[in-house]
C-alpha cells in the first residue's frame, strides 16, 4: 500500500463496510504493483477522503453504513470529477442503472474477480487520468469540433451546448465521443463500450444504454424538437444530423 | 342482533307482507268483497225488511216498530245481521251493537251504504236498520279464501318474495361478495386488502366475517413479509464471505506458480454460479413481495430483439441459433423490467437446453386481448409427469442434464411469477417434434394498428 518511490501508481479510494475485503483487494492490487489503495469502511469517512481530490478512482460498495453508497457518490459528484466505480449486488440491475444514473463512471458486480476490478479501474484511469489526455492522439490543447450547436473540446473533455458548458462524466463524455466520430451513422453498442469503458459489451449489461439515456436528458432534444441521440433497435445508437 | 335472529325475523316478515298484501289487493279488486254478490243480497235483505216493516206500518200506524217484527226476522248469520236502533241508538231487542258499527254510524248518519254498513231509516219512525254483513268482520282473511284469492296469494306471493331476494342480497349477498373479491385479490397477491371498512356499523356474523377476514389476511401478509425478509437477509449475508472468497481466490491466482494445477478456473465458476442463485433468489423475493407493476405502453418486439440479441451473445459459442418471428411492431401495456425477466429467463432456458447446432424460435402473435410469446427449443423436452412443476422454484428433473442456466432454478419460477403479475398465463408442453414448447400470454396490443399483423422474421 505504501507509494513506490517517484512513480506512486493509481491511487485507488476503496469504500467499503466489510474491512476483511478491503485488505484483501489493497493486498491485491499492490501485488500488481500500479496501485496504492486507501481503505475507508462508512459513507461519512469515505466522503470526507474522497473531496480531498488525493485519489485517482474511486471505488464505492452501495451498501454502506451511515451513509448509503449512493448519497456518497451524489455528494461526491457535487464535489470533485474523480471517478467513480460502484460495487453492486449481481442480479439487482436497479442498483446499476441507479448509480450510473447519479453518474457512475462504471459498475463491477460484488462478488468479483478482483482481475477484473483492477481492469476496470485501469480502463476509467486510462481515459479521465491526470495528465493523461484520451485518446492520446487527439491530446493537441484546444482541438476543437463542432456539429451544429455543439461543440467538444477533446483536449479539456468539456462540451459545450449553444455556448454553456455541460457537465458530463467521463463515461459520458466519452459515449458522446463515440457518437460523435460517427455522426449520422450508427454506432454499435458494443463498440461505444469498447470506446467509452475500454471493454466488451456483457450480455445483459445496460450500461451503455444509461448512459445514453443520460447524456440525452443532459442534453435535451435538438432545436427542432427532434431527437437529438435515436435508438437503433437491436443495431446501437446514431447521433442525428442537421437534416 | 344475530344472524339467525335477522333470518327468522326477516322470514316472518316475508310472510305476513303477502299475506297483508293479498288480502287487501283481493280485497280492492273488482269482484273482491267490497263488489260481491254476497253485498248486493245484504243491501238487498235490509231495504226487503224496511219495506215490511214500512207496509206493516201502514197497515197498523197504531202500533211501535218494534211491535211489528221478531227479532228471528232480522238474524241472518253468520251471512248477515240486522240491528233495529231506537232513538236512543240501542238496539230495540237489546242485542250488543258492535262499537264499531256504532262509531261508523254516528260518522255516517245518512242512510244509504255506509263502510260496509247497510242503513235504512226511511219512513220507520225514528228507528235504524243496520245491516251487517259477514264479510266485514274479516274481509281480508275471507278475500283470501275466495278462488281468485289464492291465485292472487302466489302471486303476491312471488312478488314478495323477489322483493325481499332482492333487499337481501343487498344485505347478505353483497357483502359476502366483496369478501370473496378480496379473497381472489389476496390469492393474486394483493395482500394490503381489508374488507371491515365495507361492512359499516354492522356487528352482526358478516362483519364478524369481515374482521376475522382482515386478521386473516394481516397475518399472512405479516408471515410472507418475514419469510421474504429472511430470504432477503440470508442472501444478502452470503454475499459478503463470498466477496472474501472471491477476492482470496483472486490473490491465490495472481501468487500461484500454476494456476491451472489448482482448477482455480473452476473455483471460480462455483463462486459465480453461487453468487448466480443467490442473485435469482433475490430477485425472486423481491417479484413475489412486488405490490405493483409500473405499466407503460412498450414495443414488445423491440424489447424481444434486445433480449434476444443478448441470448444470442451467450449462445453463439455453442453453435446456437435463436429465431425471432413476429409483427415489426407490437406496442403493449407492461412493466419493462418485470416482463424482460420473464422473457430472458424463457429463452436462455430454451438457449440453454436446446442442442448444440440448433435453433430456439421465438414467435410472437398479436391478438385483439393478448399477445402470445412461444419460445421452441430442440432439446429433450420434459417428462410429461413433470411438466406441470416446470415453473416451481428449484424444481430439478431426475435426469441428469446440467441444470446451470445462470439463475440456478428459479428462472422459470421467476418468469411464471412476472406474467402472472401482469394477468397473463404461461403454460409448457413437449413438442411432436421433441424439445420444449413454452408459451407465454401477456395482455394485449394498446392500439391494433396495421403494423400488429402480420408476421415476419426479425432475426434468424
Amino acid at each position: 500500500m505504501a507509494d513506490q518511490g517517484e512513480r506512486p501508481g493509481t491511487r485507488v479510494l476503496l469504500v467499503d463496510d466489510d474491512e476483511e475485503f478491503s485488505q484483501l483487494v489493497a493486498d491485491y492490487l499492490a501485488g500488481e504493483g500500479d496501485f496504492t489503495v486507501a481503505a475507508r469502511a462508512d459513507g461519512e469517512a469515505g466522503l470526507a477522503a474522497a473531496s480531498s481530490g488525493a485519489f485517482d478512482v474511486i471505488v464505492l460498495d452501495v451498501g454502506l453504513p451511515r451513509m448509503s453508497g449512493f448519497d456518497v457518490l451524489r455528494a461526491v459528484r457535487e464535489r470533485v470529477a474523480t471517478p467513480v466505480i460502484m460495487l453492486t449486488a449481481r442480479g439487482d440491475d436497479l442498483d446499476r442503472i441507479l448509480g450510473l444514473e447519479i453518474g457512475a463512471d462504471d459498475y463491477v458486480a460484488k462478488p468479483c474477480n478482483l482481475r477484473e476490478l483492477a481492469a476496470r479501474i485501469r480502463a476509467v484511469r486510462r481515459r479521465t487520468g491526470a495528465g493523461q489526455a484520451f485518446p492520446p492522439d487527439a491530446a493537441a490543447p484546444g482541438r476543437r469540433a463542432v456539429l451544429g450547436d455543439l461543440v467538444i473540446e477533446t483536449g479539456s473533455q468539456s462540451v459545450f451546448l449553444r455556448g454553456e458548458l455541460i457537465a458530463l462524466t467521463g463515461a459520458e463524455y466519452l459515449v458522446l465521443e463515440a457518437l460523435l466520430a460517427e455522426a449520422g451513422r450508427v454506432v454499435s453498442k458494443d463498440a461505444i463500450a469498447r470506446h467509452a469503458l475500454g471493454r466488451r459489451l456483457a450480455p445483459y449489461d445496460r450500461s451503455v444504454d444509461v448512459h445514453i439515456g443520460h447524456l440525452r436528458k443532459k442534453l435535451g432534444p435538438r432545436d427542432d424538437g427532434r431527437p437529438r441521440i435515436k435508438t437503433v433497435r437491436g443495431r446501437g445508437y446514431l447521433y442525428a444530423t442537421a437534416h | 342482533m344475530a344472524f339467525h335472529q335477522r333470518i327468522l325475523f326477516a322470514l316472518w316478515g316475508i310472510f305476513l307482507l303477502t299475506v297483508v298484501l293479498t288480502g287487501a289487493i283481493s280485497y280492492l279488486l273488482p269482484g273482491g268483497p267490497r263488489n260481491t254478490d254476497e253485498r248486493r243480497l245484504a243491501r238487498y235483505t235490509v231495504e226487503q225488511v224496511a219495506q215490511t216493516l214500512r207496509s206493516r206500518l201502514a197497515a197498523f200506524p197504531e202500533r211501535s216498530v218494534p211491535e211489528l217484527i221478531e227479532p228471528q226476522a232480522l238474524d241472518f248469520s253468520p251471512l248477515l245481521v240486522i240491528y233495529l236502533l231506537g232513538p236512543d241508538g240501542r238496539d230495540v231487542f237489546e242485542r250488543p251493537v258492535p262499537p264499531r258499527v256504532a262509531r261508523r254510524l254516528a260518522r255516517h248518519p245518512d242512510p244509504g251504504e255506509v263502510a260496509s254498513l247497510h242503513v235504512a231509516t226511511q219512513g220507520l219512525q225514528g228507528y235504524t236498520l243496520v245491516g251487517r254483513d259477514a264479510l266485514t268482520r274479516l274481509p281480508l282473511l275471507l278475500a283470501m279464501a275466495r278462488p281468485g284469492g289464492r291465485l292472487l296469494l302466489v302471486l303476491t306471493g312471488l312478488l314478495v318474495s323477489a322483493v325481499s331476494a332482492v333487499l337481501l342480497a343487498r344485505f347478505i349477498i353483497r357483502p359476502v361478495r366483496r369478501m370473496r373479491d378480496a379473497g381472489r385479490r389476496v390469492a393474486a397477491g394483493d395482500l394490503s386488502v381489508r374488507v371491515a371498512h365495507t361492512v359499516g356499523n354492522r356487528s352482526d356474523d358478516i362483519a364478524g366475517l369481515a374482521h376475522d377476514f382482515d386478521y386473516m389476511s394481516e397475518r399472512v401478509e405479516a408471515l410472507l413479509e418475514n419469510q421474504q425478509r429472511l430470504m432477503r437477509d440470508v442472501s444478502h449475508e452470503l454475499r459478503s464471505p463470498l466477496a472474501r472468497l472471491q477476492a482470496l481466490l483472486s490473490i491465490a491466482r495472481q501468487r500461484a506458480t500454476d494456476p491451472d494445477a489448482m482448477q482455480m478456473d473452476r473455483m471460480e465458476r462455483e463462486i459465480r454460479r453461487l453468487d448466480e442463485l443467490i442473485g435469482s433468489i433475490l430477485a425472486f423475493a423481491r417479484l413475489e413481495a412486488l405490490d405493483g407493476l409500473q405499466r407503460r405502453p412498450t414495443d414488445l418486439t423491440a424489447l424481444l430483439r434486445e433480449v434476444v440479441a443478448d441470448a444470442q451473445l451467450e449462445a453463439w459459442s455453442d453453435d446456437k441459433r435463436i429465431e425471432l418471428r413476429g409483427p415489426p411492431r407490437l406496442v403493449c401495456d407492461i412493466d419493462v423490467t418485470t416482463v424482460t425477466q420473464a422473457l430472458e429467463n424463457v429463452i436462455r432456458n430454451a438457449v440453454h437446453h436446446t442442442r448444440p447446432g440448433t435453433a430456439v424460435r421465438v414467435t410472437v402473435v398479436a391478438r385483439a386481448q393478448s399477445v402470445r410469446v412461444v419460445v421452441e427449443d430442440h432439446g429433450e423436452g420434459v417428462p410429461p409427469a413433470s411438466i406441470g412443476k416446470l415453473f416451481e422454484p428449484f424444481f430439478r428433473l431426475e435426469s441428469g442434464r446440467s441444470t446451470s442456466t445462470g439463475s440456478g432454478g428459479l428462472g422459470l419460477a421467476i418468469a411464471e411469477r412476472g406474467v402472472t403479475l401482469h394477468g397473463g398465463t404461461i403454460t409448457a408442453e413437449n413438442r411432436e417434434a421433441g424439445g420444449l414448447r413454452v408459451t407465454m400470454t401477456l395482455p394485449g396490443p394498446v392500439s391494433a394498428d396495421a403494423s400488429c399483423q402480420g408476421v415476419v422474421v426479425l432475426d434468424a
